[in-house]
């Protein structure tokens, strides 16, 4: 079900904050109240809320090949040369035989 | 794997163990890939996964312990992966039209399902920042000011990103059920 973007707005905004503690006392007991009486805004953080809990717990991905071997080769080979920087001689020095 | 057995395997890597940073890999691959997965694609996740690791062997001597193995390994993979597509962005400003890192992919994870396939789904239709932060907060628990200083923006623009990514994800989940 979609919400009245205009009539609700105003407190859906603050739902994330509500969520994540991140409100002040007032903001807070003002959006609790709120949500005590607006069905829609609570379907709102239901929602958020499964939002949250579900990416809090996607675990890590295995790749679909094993990446070891190329990292692997990549450690055996000799590190690349590093880029050649412009030298800055120091002052020249009087040649040794002065 | 035990913490004291990951601690000696990264001092073993740092003196050149191969076969110590293999099992650092193995433990930790899981997530580095994921998190490439969900920051920018799946076509490019192999190889900023292989380069991940790359830049933490070879960064082995700067990792002083002081937090877990994992956490260090993560924020490496963080801002490897942002530093890509910045390069990559700017390569692509200069050839229009040109695919990389960018170009996005919308085919499903083979490896998810239920739930979890239709939020993975969900984060790629998001857009780039508000993925980053949903995927930083959200996904991976770093904090605010940490997203704020990896990303280069306020933690304002960070708080209302996230937002932005809960209420899109609502709704793009809304539209899956």
């Amino acid at each position: 079900m979609k919400t009245n973007r205009n009539a609700h707005t105003e407190w859906t905004d603050q739902l994330s904050g509500f969520l994540d503690g991140d409100l002040d006392t007032e903001a807070f007991a003002a959006v609790e109240e709120h949500l005590a009486g607006c069905g829609p805004c609570r379907r709102v953080l239901e929602e958020l809320e499964r939002v949250v809990s579900g990416a809090g717990a996607l675990g890590g991905l295995e790749p679909p090949r094993d990446l070891w071997a190329g990292i692997a080769a990549t450690l055996r080979a000799p590190l690349p040369e590093p880029e050649t920087e412009t030298r800055v001689l120091p002052f020249p020095s009087p040649p040794p035989w002065r | 794997m035990p913490a004291h057995f990951e601690t000696a395997d990264v001092k073993r890597a740092a003196s050149g163990d191969h076969a110590a940073f293999e099992r650092l890999y193995r433990d930790h691959v899981g997530r580095v890939y994921a998190l490439c997965v969900r920051m920018v694609d799946e076509a490019s996740a192999e190889d900023l996964t292989q380069e991940v690791f790359i830049r933490a062997w070879r960064k082995l001597d700067t990792f002083k312990g002081d937090s877990q193995f994992g956490t260090w390994l993560h924020r490496l993979a963080v801002n490897h992966v942002l530093s890509r597509r910045e390069t990559q962005r700017k390569r692509e400003a200069r050839h229009v039209g040109g695919e990389g890192l960018l170009a996005r992919v919308t085919a499903p994870t083979r490896r998810s399902s239920g739930h979890a396939l239709d939020l993975e789904q969900a984060i790629r239709r998001l857009p780039e920042r508000a993925r980053d932060v949903f995927v930083l907060f959200d996904v991976e628990g770093y904090s605010h000011d940490e997203i704020a200083q990896a990303l280069g923006v306020t933690v304002g623009t960070s708080k209302s990103q996230l937002h932005r990514a809960r209420m899109l994800m609502r709704e793009h989940l809304d539209g899956t059920s």
